[in-house]
């Protein structure tokens, strides 16, 4: 949809692929990111186009490779943006910090996208923070249209001042869709050059100083600078005393309030674009003859705080309301914003439900491993293993699909803090005096990501953890992306793949298995091998593609897929396979108290077959 | 000046996501053609909610008088009040009732009776409340002539022997109800060029239709 130059068209673009659209026509040239919800479709959407412009693009291994790897582009001379998710710049931080102190050569963007609500993710950092922390300018889009136009703007804004810039998205932003027009694709270089200034380049601690005091100096422009950028904009109405200051995409919560009550011309306010660093004299400028001033922004209260230094110098009296009315947790949405300007308005606009909160529960829907998922199967093989074994694991895990083991009746899942730390984490148990076997689970693109390093660190230091790789030729979870164990690169070109067998052989881990999830008992034999070896870490890899794509496959080929179901006449209803393995394909009918197999569901993996002790469970041919 | 807010629910593959983008590009199709509607927005859930989780997506249109002028800043929340749906679809019974508080007096309902337990129903840790007991927790918000029920996934695999027609058949029950500010005819040609297998989906919409007429009757 946004491939081609047609200025002045109008489409329909989710978020994400409004702030693609917005590099392509800014001339990127170099993108890289890890896939991570909610930012994933930037660079998906930038992929499918990549070979109609001179754009390279990659999945990198992870977001610090990524980070890198633009910067390298914008070193010579090339507009480069790297994309990923909130915590992926907690990955990419030692590189982003310190590429900060450098600045940016050709236009530099880093696309993020937090997650306030935390609807994807571990947890709901405001990167703000880090921004701050590395002082690196933030710009906050407000709605869709307005993240091409910003992203655009950002890449000039970042060449003219040497600066790397963050464009900070959120998942309610990122998932919105709204009706974009399309601007002109700018020129591209034909091609990259390398500045040789190494001063600027090679972090010596006597560059690091003099780039310490560049940086400075460029930041003090950008102070000024940001209370000129249109996408900040000032409503002074003289008669009110009554402010509001609305960051990001709350602005829209907060103009759709004031129209919808038309109180527009009631109040002050100021809508935020840059958020760090905040333009002063547009701030100063609102808040000066202000009684008091109500701060709308997601999670930390970061503009709140710089309004209550500001307000010293032009309105000490000045009353700061922001967290006092409004959560630090969870994403903002119209109701909460509506509650607070309520009261921040002395005002009453609530819709009245008849019903409460309380009165309305519904069963809690906690996405589910699919049917026919090879990691159900391979979990269901764990706890086989544990109880021929008579013995609990220590089940430390990771993020991906896998993670879903969390929840009955699998429950395999006792550890997640990020990408790559199953392994880490594990490690530190087995060597805490627990001698419970240890399993460090996590997949196939996250033991590329950060597994690898913990990996080495098992054999160097001798653990005794079993590092199960649950690999299913893809990403699953963000949407199938591939990743250097699929020998596929993300423009779906063939490129050498790497087995993880075999790194790990070069590694020096001595204990290697590979098997088929599918095959429960296979499944178990091979667990509790590995747990009866005691020199040093084993690797076990459960290789099975993700149904849902092998599914995809078979009939894109037209293969027959098998498909089961149960025979009533032998089915004694212990639920075993509904209470203890937990397909989403099983449904038990309301009246008869039949378990069923929806067809339309199952993906005819079999596994169930091998689980049911009535040997119930049956081929549909067979009939 | 007026604001048209929908509400879809359902769960990761019913093709919420799909009935919304039919809704918001016919509402583009239309203002191209100079018509009232004059900005389209909403919101969606991606990521987790596809493996079978809840699913609730907004779309919202702002619809413009003869003479009224157009302004960016009407219309800007791509999600809605509580209270200020005027259509609600659940493509599955309990995913409405989660989200019930978007509903209201005003709201007109178009609920898919074919339920889908969630896990926790089928592993026996948690009940599925009675269709009954949803229904009227429903009415009570939106009075019962706001409510239009449909076992959209039976007429599916009955007429059409498979349950993927159901969204298309509730799209064309709830186009019945003239609830939605759409031509008929923006809709089909949305079907016709954005949607796969455009040819069955567009008679399962068909089927939709009729079935909503004949359930308007009894209303």
């Amino acid at each position: 949809m946004i491939a081609f130059d047609s200025p002045g068209k109008r489409v329909i673009l989710l978020g994400n692929e409004a702030i693609a659209r917005g590099a392509l026509e800014a001339g990127v040239q170099v993108v890289a990111g890890y896939p991570g919800t909610p930012s994933t479709e930037i660079v998906e959407t930038l992929a499918k186009i990549s070979k109609y412009y001179p754009l390279y693009i990659e999945w990198s291994i992870n977001e610090k490779v990524g980070f890198e790897t633009a910067f390298g582009g914008s070193m010579c001379g090339l507009r480069a943006a790297v994309v990923m998710k909130h915590v992926g710049l907690n990955v990419a931080a030692d590189a982003f910090v310190t590429a900060c102190y450098a600045g940016a050569r050709g236009g530099f963007l880093v696309l993020e996208a937090d997650d306030p609500n935390c609807y994807s993710s571990q947890n709901e950092q405001d990167n703000r923070l880090l921004a701050k922390h590395a002082l690196c300018p933030v710009f906050e889009p407000s709605n869709v249209n307005e993240a091409k136009e910003m992203v655009k703007y950002a890449f000039d804004f970042s060449e003219r001042l040497q600066t790397i810039v963050m464009v900070r998205s959120t998942t309610r932003l990122s998932h919105s869709r709204g009706d974009v027009t399309l601007g002109e694709i700018q020129s591209f270089k034909e091609k990259g050059t390398f500045d040789h200034d190494k001063v600027r380049w090679t972090f010596l601690p006597v560059n690091a100083r003099k780039n310490r005091k560049i940086m400075l100096e460029r930041f003090k422009k950008i102070e000024q600078e940001v209370n000129n950028i249109p996408f900040n904009k000032l409503q002074i109405n003289e008669k009110s005393k009554l402010g509001i200051i609305a960051c990001g995409l709350t602005f829209a919560y907060v103009i759709d309030y004031l129209k919808d009550n038309k109180l527009e011309k009631e109040v002050s306010y100021l809508k935020l674009a840059t958020t760090f660093p905040p333009p002063k004299k547009m701030i100063q400028e609102l808040i000066r003859n202000l009684e008091r001033v109500l701060i709308v922004e997601e999670l930390e209260p970061f503009i709140e705080e710089y309004v209550q230094m500001y307000a010293k110098d032009v309105n000490p009296k000045l009353e700061i309301v922001g967290k006092a009315l409004l959560p630090r947790n969870g994403e903002l949405n119209p109701q909460l914003v509506e509650k607070a300007l309520d009261n921040f308005l002395g005002k009453d606009f609530t819709i009245q439900n008849k019903k409460k909160e309380d009165q309305l529960v519904a069963p809690p829907r906690p996405p589910v491993l699919c049917a026919g998922c090879p990691h159900r199967a391979c979990f269901y093989a764990l706890k086989g293993a544990e109880k021929r074994a008579g013995v609990k694991f220590i089940y430390s895990s990771d993020i991906g699909c896998y993670t879903l083991g969390f929840y009955p009746p699998l429950e395999t899942i006792e550890t997640c803090i990020c990408m790559g730390a199953s392994i880490g984490v594990a490690n530190g148990i087995s060597k805490s005096g627990d001698s419970s076997p240890i399993f460090a689970i996590l997949g196939d693109s996250t033991f590329f990501h950060t597994g690898i390093p913990a990996l080495a660190n098992l054999v160097y230091n001798q653990s005794n953890v079993n590092v199960l790789v649950l690999d299913n030729s893809t990403t699953a979870m963000t949407g199938f992306q591939p990743h250097p164990g699929t020998g596929i690169r993300i423009t779906g070109e063939k490129t050498k793949r790497i087995l993880i067998e075999e790194l790990a052989k070069g590694l020096g881990v001595e204990f290697i298995r590979v098997f088929d999830p599918y095959d429960l008992q296979q499944a178990i034999d091979t667990i509790l091998d590995a747990i009866a070896y005691v020199d040093g870490p084993t690797l076990l890899i459960s290789r099975r593609m993700c149904s849902l794509l092998a599914t995809r496959a078979k009939k894109k080929k037209g293969e027959k897929i098998e498909l089961y179901q149960i025979d009533q006449s032998k089915c004694n209803r212990c639920r075993i396979c509904t209470s203890t393995f937990g397909c989403p394909a099983f449904s038990i009918n309301e009246e008869s108290g039949e378990i069923q197999i929806m067809q339309d569901l199952c993906s005819g993996c079999g596994v169930c077959v091998q689980i049911c002790p009535e040997s119930a469970i049956i081929s549909l041919d067979q009939h | 000046m007026r604001i048209w807010n929908a509400i879809i629910c359902g769960i990761g593959g019913q093709g919420v996501m799909l009935l919304k983008r039919i809704l918001e590009n016919a509402a583009l199709l239309e203002k191209l053609e100079g018509g009232n509607i004059r900005k389209m927005i909403g919101a969606e859930k991606h990521g987790l909610s596809q493996r079978e989780g809840a699913t609730d997506v907004y779309t919202r249109f702002l619809i413009l008088d003869e003479g009224e002028e157009y302004n960016d800043l009407l219309l800007t929340s791509p999600t809605i009040f509580y209270g200020d749906a005027d259509l609600a679809i659940g493509v599955e019974p309990v995913e409405l009732l989660r989200n019930a508080l978007y509903l209201s007096e005003k709201t007109f309902i178009i609920l898919n009776t074919r339920t889908f337990p969630p896990c926790a129903v089928i592993s026996g840790a948690m009940e599925y409340p009675s269709i009954e007991t949803i229904v009227n927790a429903l009415k009570d918000i939106s009075g019962s002539s706001n409510i239009l029920l449909v076992d959209a996934s039976t007429i599916a695999i009955e007429r059409f022997q498979s349950a993927l027609r159901t969204n298309m058949i509730i799209l064309g029950v709830a186009y019945a109800t003239n609830r939605i500010p759409l031509k008929l005819d923006s809709i089909k040609t949305i079907i016709r060029e954005k949607v796969p297998e455009p040819q069955i989906n567009l008679e399962a919409f068909e089927v939709g239709l009729e079935v909503g007429k004949t359930l308007l009757q009894y209303l």
